[in-house]
C-alpha cells in the first residue's frame, strides 16, 4: 500500500513527459490549421487595405450569391442522397460475401481511386456527350431519336461526382456491416421477421454509425467540389467553389473569395451542430 | 393445463452435402412433443448442421423435416415459427430488454396491449421482472440467456432450438442454468431440440440424447442407457471419463483384458471389442477382499493429480496397459490414497464393466 502514492507520482511525471514530447507536432498541427484559416478571417474583413464589411455584405444583399449557395447544399445534398443509396448495397454486398468476393468488391470499389479525378471527369464527358456511347448507342438500338442533354447540366454534374463519391460511403458502410453478427439476421428470421423487416428493424439501424459517418464525409466533400461541376456542369451549375475561383482568377478579389469561403464554412459547422442535436446518434447506435 | 402449441419434430434421411463432404449423412429422428432432446457431439459432427436444417437456416440436400404433420422442408425460418436461441444469445444490441422480447410479436403485428402483457408474461417466466427497460449492453452473461429465452417463447413457437447457449457461462451459472433450463421445459412443456457438446450438460437436462459423429445419428437413448450402455467405442469414449482397452472374447459374459479374465453382463457381439472403463466405476480395495460381484485388476500408480474435489490417478496394470481412475478426495479416503510407484488393487462392479463393439 505504502507504493500506491509513489506509483501514481511516477505515473505523473511519465504523463507530463510524454505531453512534452507530443507537444512540437501538436503546435505544427495547430498552427498549420490556424494559420491559414486566420489570414482568410483577416482578409475578408479587408478592403483596399482597410477595414470593411463590404465582403459580407455583397453576400447577404445580392441574390445570386445566395442562390449559388443554395444550389452547392442542394447538390450536395443530391450526391450524398444518390451515393449511399447505391453505395449501401454494394457495401452490403461486400459484408456478406466469402473472403474472395469481398476482395473483388472493395477492389473494384477502390479501383476509380487511383485514377485521377480530371481522367474520370472527361471519361464521363466522352461518355454522356451529345454524340457519345450512351447517345449513340440508344439512337443505334432505335430507342431514342434525337440525342438525349447528358452533358453540360444538372445531370451530368450528379453522375460524376456520385461516381467519385461512392467509395467514401462504401468503406465507412462496410465496416459498420461487416460488425454486425451474421447471427442477428438470423435471430431476426426465426422470430417471424422477413428479410424487409429484419432489415429495417436490425441492419438498417446497426449500420447507421457507418452510414452517417459516410454521409457526412460526402456531404463535406461535396461541398467543395470544384472540377466535376465546372467541367460536366456546362456553366449552368455553379458550386461555391467556382465563386471563390472567379474571384481569385478573374477579379483577383482575395477579400471577397475569404468571405465565401468562410461562409461556407460557417454554414457547414452550423449544419453539423443542428445534426448533432437533432439527431439521437446514441440511440441509434444503441451506447450510452 | 392448456393445450399445448408444441409439436413434435420428425427428420427423415436428412443428406447435407457441402461440395464433397458430408456434414449430415442418412440422419433420421423422432422427437415426440414436450420433449427435451439433446443433440451431443464433438465439433464437426454434423449437430449444428442439423440444427441449421430443422430451423430453416439452411436447406438440406435431400430429405425432410416434419413439424407434427406438416412438411416444413422448404420454409423459409420466418415461417417455421421456431423459437431458437443461439450460442452467443444474438439479442438485438441497439433494442432494449422488453423491446427485443417483443420483435416477435411486432414482426407478427400483434396489438400493443397484447404484446406489452405478453413481454411482461415472459419475462416473469424467466424471472427477470422489472428489467424491461435496460439496454442489451447492461446485462451480465446469465441475464442476457434469460432475455434470449424470452424472446424465444414469447410468441408460443411449434419448438425452441437451442445451440451451445450455455457454453459462455461460467461453470456454476451454467450449472444454475441447467436446472433452470430443466424446470422451464417441464412448467411450459415444451419441445426442446438442445445443440451441445458438454456430455453433463446433455445428462443433466434430457429425456433423450442423440449422439452424433461424422455425420451420423450413432446413438439415441435416455441419459442412464446412453452412460450405462453405450453402443459403440464412439459412444463409449465420448460420455462419461471412460478407457477404452481391447479384449477378447472368452465366453457369453467373460472377456480377456491382458492376463485377466474379467466377468461382464452379457456380450451378445462378436469381433473386434474394448471394454469401457468408466474412471469414476473403478475403486481401490484390500488385497484380501475377494467379491462374486467384483472384478479385480493390479497395477502400479503412476500419475496422481489433485482434481478438487477427486484425485485422478494413471494407474499401469500388470501387462502394461495404462487406466485412469477417481478417487474422491474428502478425509475418509485420504488414509487410503496410494502414493506414487506403490502397488495397488483395483475393483468394479461387473455390471459396470461395460463391453462395446469397435
Amino acid at each position: 500500500m505504502t507504493d500506491m502514492p509513489k506509483l501514481s507520482a511516477i505515473e505523473r511525471t511519465e504523463q507530463r513527459s510524454f505531453l512534452l514530447l507530443f507537444l512540437p507536432a501538436l503546435i505544427l498541427v495547430a498552427l498549420i490549421i490556424f494559420a491559414p484559416l486566420g489570414k482568410l478571417v483577416v482578409q475578408s474583413f479587408q478592403d483596399e487595405g482597410a477595414f470593411s464589411l463590404v465582403h459580407y455584405k455583397r453576400i447577404v444583399t445580392e441574390r445570386i450569391y445566395w442562390s449559388i449557395f443554395v444550389d452547392t447544399l442542394e447538390v450536395s445534398l443530391a450526391v450524398t442522397a444518390l451515393s449511399a443509396l447505391l453505395g449501401y448495397p454494394v457495401a452490403y454486398a461486400a459484408a456478406r460475401a466469402s473472403r474472395l468476393w469481398t476482395g473483388l468488391i472493395l477492389a473494384m470499389v477502390m479501383l476509380p481511386f487511383w485514377t485521377s479525378v480530371l481522367v474520370r471527369t472527361y471519361g464521363w464527358l466522352v461518355i454522356l456527350q451529345r454524340r457519345g456511347i450512351v447517345n449513340t448507342t440508344l439512337m443505334d438500338l432505335g430507342i431514342i431519336s434525337k440525342p438525349l442533354e447528358l452533358s453540360h447540366n444538372y445531370t451530368a454534374v450528379l453522375i460524376g461526382m456520385v461516381h467519385v463519391m461512392v467509395p467514401f460511403i462504401v468503406f465507412p458502410l462496410y465496416a459498420a456491416l461487416s460488425k454486425i453478427p451474421p447471427e442477428l439476421a438470423q435471430a431476426g428470421n426465426s422470430l417471424g421477421g422477413t428479410r424487409s423487416y429484419v432489415f429495417r428493424r436490425v441492419i438498417l439501424p446497426l449500420s447507421a454509425p457507418g452510414l452517417l459517418a459516410g454521409a457526412v464525409l460526402v456531404f463535406v466533400l461535396s461541398l467543395g467540389f470544384y472540377l466535376t461541376p465546372e467541367l460536366l456542369g456546362g456553366g449552368k451549375t455553379i458550386m461555391v467553389s467556382s465563386l471563390v475561383e472567379r474571384n481569385i482568377e478573374q477579379y483577383s478579389r482575395f477579400g471577397a473569395a475569404s468571405s465565401v469561403a468562410l461562409s461556407l464554412l460557417v454554414i457547414v459547422l452550423a449544419i453539423f451542430w443542428v445534426v448533432d442535436r437533432v439527431l439521437p446518434v446514441e440511440k441509434i447506435i444503441g451506447v450510452k | 393445463m392448456p393445450a399445448s402449441h408444441f409439436e413434435s419434430v420428425s427428420v427423415r434421411n436428412l443428406v447435407k452435402t457441402y461440395h464433397t463432404f458430408d456434414a449430415l449423412s442418412d440422419v433420421s429422428l423422432d422427437i415426440a412433443a414436450g420433449e427435451f432432446l439433446s443433440i451431443l457431439g464433438p465439433s464437426g459432427s454434423g449437430k449444428t448442421t442439423l440444427l441449421q436444417v430443422i430451423g430453416g437456416f439452411t436447406g438440406p440436400t435431400s430429405g425432410k423435416v416434419y413439424f407434427g404433420d406438416t412438411d416444413v422442408t422448404n420454409l423459409p425460418p420466418q415461417k417455421r415459427e421456431i423459437g431458437v436461441v443461439f450460442q452467443n444469445y444474438a439479442l438485438f444490441p441497439h433494442l432494449t430488454v422488453a423491446e427485443n422480447i417483443a420483435f416477435p410479436l411486432k414482426a407478427r403485428r400483434v396489438g400493443r396491449a397484447d404484446c406489452e402483457e405478453r413481454v411482461a408474461q415472459a419475462l416473469r417466466t424467466v424471472d427477470m421482472e422489472g428489467f424491461g427497460d435496460r439496454p442489451i449492453a447492461k446485462l451480465s452473461g446469465g441475464q442476457k440467456q434469460r432475455v434470449a429465452l424470452a424472446r424465444a417463447i414469447v410468441f408460443e413457437p411449434r419448438l425452441i432450438l437451442m445451440d451451445e447457449p450455455l457454453s459462455a457461462l461460467d461453470k456454476n451459472l451454467r450449472e444454475a442454468m441447467q436446472l433452470e433450463l430443466r424446470n422451464l421445459h417441464k412448467n411450459l412443456n415444451a419441445t426442446i431440440i438442445y445443440v451441445t457438446h458438454d456430455q453433463r450438460e446433455a445428462l443433466t437436462m434430457s429425456d433423450r440424447i442423440a449422439v452424433m459423429n461424422k455425420g451420423k445419428l450413432v446413438q439415441i437413448d435416455q441419459p442412464k442407457a446412453l452412460y450405462r450402455a453405450p453402443a459403440d467405442h464412439f459412444v463409449a469414449s465420448f460420455v462419461g471419463e471412460a478407457t477404452l482397452l481391447p479384449v477378447t472374447r472368452l465366453g457369453d459374459r467373460q472377456i480377456g483384458l491382458g492376463g485377466a479374465t474379467l466377468r461382464t453382463p452379457d456380450v451378445t457381439t462378436d469381433g473386434k471389442l474394448f471394454v469401457a472403463l468408466q474412471a469414476d466405476t473403478i475403486l481401490l480395495c484390500d488385497d484380501a477382499e475377494d467379491d462374486a460381484d467384483s472384478n479385480y485388476l493390479n497395477g502400479t500408480v503412476r500419475d496422481l493429480v489433485y482434481q478438487g474435489e477427486s484425485l485422478k490417478a494413471d494407474v499401469v496394470l500388470d501387462d502394461g496397459t495404462a487406466i485412469a481412475c477417481r478417487i474422491a478426495s474428502h478425509h475418509y479416503n485420504l488414509r487410503s490414497v496410494p502414493e506414487l510407484g506403490h502397488r495397488i488393487r483395483l475393483k468394479m462392479h461387473v455390471e459396470d464393466t461395460i463391453v462395446v463393439p469397435g
